[in-house]
């Protein structure tokens, strides 16, 4: 049932708000009453007073008036009304004399002050009457009074208006004074409450000094005696229940689980040390069955537990039971009957520990014990337990096999006895390790030796001991493990080998050839002894590298080295430095002696017949001889002079023997290296351009115009610098395909500029040169795409030039570009046919569209009638594989016309046309045209 | 001569006045002996019955006081008088005629003390406030102040409207003695219950006529004077006279009975021989 929200609230009420209600309520009501009751008495008095005057005016006007009414003397009559209106509440005196004349008054008028709804609440009755004058018989008129209630409205409102204010001012006086009065009334009653809150707190010395009204202090001594009371008998419950409560509190702080169980196994007790070790609380066990701690199958147990306990037997034990959280614990139970103060056995007390931790500890341990020994049995290394003694305990199986020992055989001896371990150098017996661990414990200490096995076999091991340690830090013993590393022994020496040496030919390489060449330099210097260096470089190598493949080049390469190391004495070093570059340090070897060396080398290489594949190619060798003599700084790049000189002796001729450059020779070769600068420079101010040397059909079958472009390079003075002035520095420091490529973009760019003038129609045909570098630029062919994409040039309109040699040294490369270019309609030239291998079985591999046979053929055909059957034959070769011919360096009448009758498709040289510019030609083609 | 011409011309304004007598009620004028309401209260019902009797509308008239009366006397304001006002010789001019005149006992002046009063003598009486009714009072002033005057006692006099009213001051002590109508004094005594002693007494004279003006027809002045007359012996107008007396605590005989002007020729000799200054108000 709900409660009253006004009893609800006035339950929240103070006290002093209750006195405040109560006494306000009922000092308004008794006011109000009050006031009714006078008021309604002031009413009635009022009325009966204006009565009572209405009357009394009447009584008193009628014989007044009688008089001089019956003397006529009205003067007096006025008068007399006029006296009486001034009566107070009379309002109007009006008389009447018997012929209807009339004498009247009105009354002051009086303001009311009371509200309209008072006035109509006392509803005052109307207050006029009048009287008939007969005197003797004769009328003499007729007397009229009415009066006012309204002075007696505004008597009556005042008064009550002054009851109520005295009303108020009384309730205001009345809160004021309860306010006063329960607020410091009730200051002891606060003051009690705050003692009796800190009493309940504990401080159980807590008084207050009797103040305040005689209630309040007998109030106030009664909590003084109550408190004194409790605390009193605090006291006395502390003193006379300490020990009980120190078994308790021992009990429950105890950390051992304390539980108490009644016959029938139910909890009476319970501590926390149980709760920890269970999980369950006091409140959750005590009057709950011990079975609740049982595993589920454990029915039997807990009656013979049960039995256990009737029979007051005392007893250990260690069991399994059940936690909170569904754990199963192993606890270890220690129980005792229990009796109580008479000595009846009233049940049983159980000291209990968790376990749990210590069995899966055990168990761990077991665990690893055995998991080590399963370890140490399979480790790949050799382990050697022992005493602090230094007495083997336990040999590993590897330590076994290695040693020849069985581990229970060995165990007890100390270690030297077991194992025997020597320097493999000195073959020194090594200190014991493990003594010296056991000396001076520290972890981790390695070395290398030469085990020898009980059976007297020897082996390369690393071994390292180091103490065993207990837990405490103590040292118990100590540990050697050791491994066989005779395979890694091998494996670093063959690391080693590899290292300095070539692996197809088992030479020295660069490197140690290097590190060799620094050890002479140092000992030159050091010692003023004098060493040579050979620097030999094959000719012809690459030929057979690209025509038998590179299987047939390291063949090769390896029947030389052979050969060639035959050929050196032992301290001697032979080396391969490259591809097919070879390096020679002879050891306290004068110059004269050196170049008898190179000779011989040479001539055993020229000698030399390889055969691969019924094919037998003969190689010849340029070496260049450098000694190694005198002041370091001499010798600083005296590989590169040793190259220099290898590079003379080809340029030379090849296959011949070139002792250091002189100082003109070296001067030349830093010339190239300045021309790689210019090379350089006029790329970047854009100071190559091309003229275009006219190919002219001999035989009138052409209808187009082939033109060959001819690079050109533009000093700084403006000069023409012809190409075999910059070429071969440039093909020596690989810048050819920079060279190339630049040619391919200025002759396409030129190309579009003639298709968009006016000699547009004329069919043109430029051919552009790549040199052998290009040919294994792999990029080449998109950059070309790439080219006639952006110069909007015709594939048809372009013809590549490849020199013979080029091609065939690089074969493979040059068929497959060939092929990719002539694809997209480019065409190809073989240029300087005949003064390579000229073998023409390569003519068959090579699609080309163009034969041009080599100027030196050409040039002197007209005295030679060799040169003249070459270029016959080559024409002919040419003509019967499809290849039109072209025959360049024509510089007169006559060898043009015996081209032309040999049926040579093409002649170039000065005798048709100088190189010229392409604006050159287009301006002549147009003047032609004109 | 000339009273004899005033009256003359006052006669004529009279009979002028009386022409529209027939109607309109005629004015009966009585003497103040007593205050006006109980004058009035005593006079209507026997003017109301001689009215019906006479067949002449009579209406009450009185004056204030009894100077008041007597001027309205001497200027013939009342068509019939009960009053002896009349016989002063200022008023007497004005020929007012005796038709009537009450049964009641005569009457004398007197000079009365409260019993209590030590006042034993006129003599004592000399420079002491004697109360009297009004100047013109015939036994309340011209008898008695006569007597006190030849007595050579001179007193120090009050007037108090009407014979009651005199007593009425004697009895509330502003007076030592009072001077009054023997038969009002004794009759409102008894009604007062006031005692009193008398000190003096005059000699007696015929209590109050009714008069009626000289402008009033005979005929008129007959009926109203047979009216009066027969009242007593009518059971009708006995009832009201004895109310009447009852009123004022007079006793009987009521009535009145046929009078004239001659048989009241002493009051007419008093006043001419008096001592009393005659043109009092």
């Amino acid at each position: 049932m709900s409660e009253c929200p006004l009893r609800r609230s006035w339950r929240r009420v103070s006290l002093a708000g209750r006195l405040l209600i109560a006494n306000g309520t009922l000092l308004a009501a008794l006011g109000i009453g009050y006031s009714t009751v006078v008021v309604q008495s002031e009413i009635d008095f009022y009325q009966s007073d204006l009565r009572q005057t209405l009357k009394y005016e009447l009584e008193f006007l009628a014989p007044a008036i009688s008089e001089p009414a019956v003397t006529g003397d009205y003067a007096l009559i006025k008068q007399m009304i006029e006296s009486r209106v001034q009566q107070p509440d009379v309002a109007l005196i009006r008389w009447t004399d018997p012929r209807g004349s009339v004498l009247a008054s009105s009354g002051n008028e009086i303001i009311a002050i009371a509200p309209d709804w008072f006035v109509r609440w006392i509803a005052f009755p109307r207050l006029h009457q009048e009287t008939e004058l007969l005197i003797g018989g004769e009328p003499y008129g007729k007397v009229e009074v009415a009066l006012t209630s309204t002075a007696a409205e505004n008597k009556i409102w005042e008064a009550l208006r002054k009851k109520l204010e005295i009303l108020l001012f009384g309730i205001g006086t009345m809160f004021a004074l309860t306010l006063a009065v329960t607020a410091n009334g009730l200051k002891p009653l606060y003051r009690l409450r705050a003692a009796a809150l800190r009493f309940g707190q504990g401080e159980h010395s807590v008084r207050m000094p009797p103040i305040g009204q005689p209630e309040l202090s007998a109030l106030v001594q009664a909590f003084n005696s109550m408190a004194g009371n409790i605390d009193e008998l605090l006291r006395s419950l502390r003193k006379s229940d300490a020990r009980n409560r120190l078994l308790a509190v021992i009990v429950e702080q105890s950390n051992v689980a304390i539980i108490t169980k009644d016959l029938n196994g139910i909890i009476t007790s319970w501590n926390s040390a149980a709760t920890q070790v269970y999980g369950y609380t006091a409140d959750e066990m005590i009057g709950n069955s011990m079975q609740r701690l049982y595993l589920p199958v454990s029915d039997a147990e807990f009656a013979s537990a049960l039995e256990r306990m009737r029979q007051a037997i005392s007893m250990v034990f260690e069991a399994k039971r059940r936690a909170k959280n569904g754990w199963v614990l192993d606890v270890h139970v220690s129980v005792s009957p229990l009796h109580d103060e008479a000595g009846s056995h009233i049940g049983e007390i159980s000291v209990i520990r968790d376990i749990t931790r210590q069995k899966k500890a055990e168990e761990a341990l077991f665990a690893e014990k055995e998991r080590a020994q399963v370890t140490l049995a399979s480790i790949a290394d050799a382990v050697i337990t022992t005493d602090i003694s230094g007495n083997i305990e336990f040999l590993n199986p590897v330590a076994e096999q290695l040693l020849g020992w069985e581990s229970q055989e060995a165990t007890g001896y100390a270690l030297p006895a077991v194992f025997h371990a020597v320097l493999e150098n000195t073959e020194e017996t090594i200190p014991n390790p493990v003594e010296q661990v056991l000396r001076f414990p520290c972890p981790g200490k390695r070395g290398e030796a030469e085990l020898v096995s009980r059976n007297r076999v020897r082996l390369p091991i690393e071994h390292s001991a180091a103490p065993i340690c207990n837990r405490e830090g103590s040292v118990i013993g100590a540990v050697l493990v050791f491994r066989d590393v005779s395979a890694s022994h091998n494996m670093a020496r063959q690391l080693n080998w590899q290292a300095t040496h070539d692996a197809l030919t088992s030479l020295a390489n660069r490197r140690e050839f290097e590190r060799q060449l620094e050890a002479l330099i140092e000992s030159a210097h050091a010692n003023s002894r004098s060493h040579a260096l050979l620097y030999l470089d094959l000719d012809q190598f690459k030929v057979v590298n690209d025509t038998s493949g590179h299987v047939a080049g390291d063949e090769l390469l390896r029947q030389l080295s052979t050969l060639l190391n035959n050929r050196v004495r032992g301290s001697d070093t032979l080396a391969r430095l490259g591809g097919d570059e070879f390096g020679v340090l002879l050891v306290d070897c004068p110059i004269d002696k050196a170049m008898e060396v190179a000779e011989t080398l040479r001539q055993t290489i020229c000698d030399f017949r390889f055969v691969w594949q019924n094919k037998t190619f003969c190689i010849g060798a340029s070496i260049g001889v450098v000694t190694i003599a005198g002041d370091r700084s001499h010798n600083a790049d005296v590989l590169a002079v040793a190259d220099a000189a290898c590079y003379l002796a080809k340029d030379k001729g090849r296959n011949r023997v070139q002792a250091s450059p002189n100082d003109h020779e070296l001067s030349y070769r830093r010339g190239e290296m300045q021309w790689i600068t210019r090379i350089n420079t006029a790329f970047e101010e854009k100071r190559f351009c091309l003229h275009y040397q006219r190919i002219m059909p001999l035989q009138e079958t052409g209808t187009e115009r082939h033109y060959e472009a001819l690079l050109r390079m533009v000093d700084q003075d403006g000069r023409l610098i012809p190409p075999m002035a910059f070429i071969p520095a440039a093909e020596r420091y690989n810048m050819m395909r920079q060279i190339d490529r630049h040619v391919i973009a200025m002759a396409f760019a030129e190309c579009s500029m003639r298709i968009s003038s006016p000699a547009a129609a004329v069919p043109f045909v430029i051919s552009i040169n790549l040199s052998g570098e290009s040919l294994s630029d792999e990029k080449l062919p998109d950059y070309i795409k790439l080219q006639f994409l952006e110069h909007d040039a015709r594939p048809r309109d372009i013809c590549f030039e490849i020199t013979e040699t080029a091609a065939i040294a690089n074969l493979s490369q040059a068929v497959s570009l060939i092929k990719e270019l002539r694809d997209m309609g480019c065409r190809f030239s073989l240029d300087d046919f005949g003064s390579g291998l000229s073998s023409f079985g390569y003519l068959k591999n090579l699609p080309v569209d163009f034969l041009k046979m080599d100027g030196s053929f050409v040039r002197d055909m007209a005295q030679d009638p060799i040169d003249a059957a070459m270029v016959g034959a080559i024409n002919d070769i040419g003509h019967v594989m499809g290849i039109q011919t072209i025959a360049e360096w024509v510089e007169d009448r006559p060898t043009a016309d015996m081209l032309r009758n040999l049926g040579v498709d093409y002649g170039q040289g000065y005798h048709f046309d100088k190189p010229k510019t392409m604006g050159e030609i287009l301006a002549s083609l147009l003047n032609k045209a004109a | 001569m000339t009273l004899h011409l005033l009256a003359a011309v006052l006669a004529t304004m009279a009979a002028c006045s009386s022409t529209h007598a027939s109607d309109r009620r005629l004015s009966f004028g009585v003497i103040t002996q007593r205050n006006p309401v109980l004058t009035a209260q005593v006079w209507n019902p026997i003017l109301h019955y001689v009215s019906r009797r006479s067949g002449v509308p009579l209406q009450l008239k009185l004056a204030k006081n009894g100077a008041e009366h007597a001027r309205m006397i001497r200027q013939g304001e009342f068509d019939f008088i009960f009053s002896n006002h009349n016989f002063s010789p200022l008023n007497d001019i004005v020929g007012y005629t005796v038709i009537a005149r009450t049964v009641e006992p005569d009457i004398q002046g007197q000079i009365v003390v409260l019993s209590d009063s030590p006042i034993q003598s006129l003599m004592e009486l000399q420079d002491r406030y004697v109360v009297f009714p009004s100047r013109m009072a015939f036994v309340g002033y011209y008898v008695p102040q006569d007597t006190l005057l030849r007595s050579g006692i001179r007193v120090r006099p009050l007037f108090a409207g009407n014979q009651e009213s005199a007593f009425a001051q004697l009895a509330a002590g502003r007076a030592a003695a009072a001077a009054v109508n023997s038969e009002v004094v004794r009759d409102y005594a008894t009604r007062q219950n006031i005692g009193f002693r008398v000190l003096w007494s005059s000699e007696t004279y015929l209590n109050m006529p009714v008069s009626v003006h000289p402008s009033i027809p005979e005929n008129q002045a007959n009926a109203v004077r047979d009216a009066l007359v027969e009242m007593a012996d009518d059971a009708e107008g006995a009832k009201i006279l004895e109310a009447s007396a009852r009123l004022i605590g007079q006793k009987p005989p009521y009535g009145f009975m046929p009078a004239s002007d001659r048989d009241y020729e002493k009051i007419r000799q008093f006043y001419r021989s008096s001592m009393v200054k005659k043109d009092a108000p």
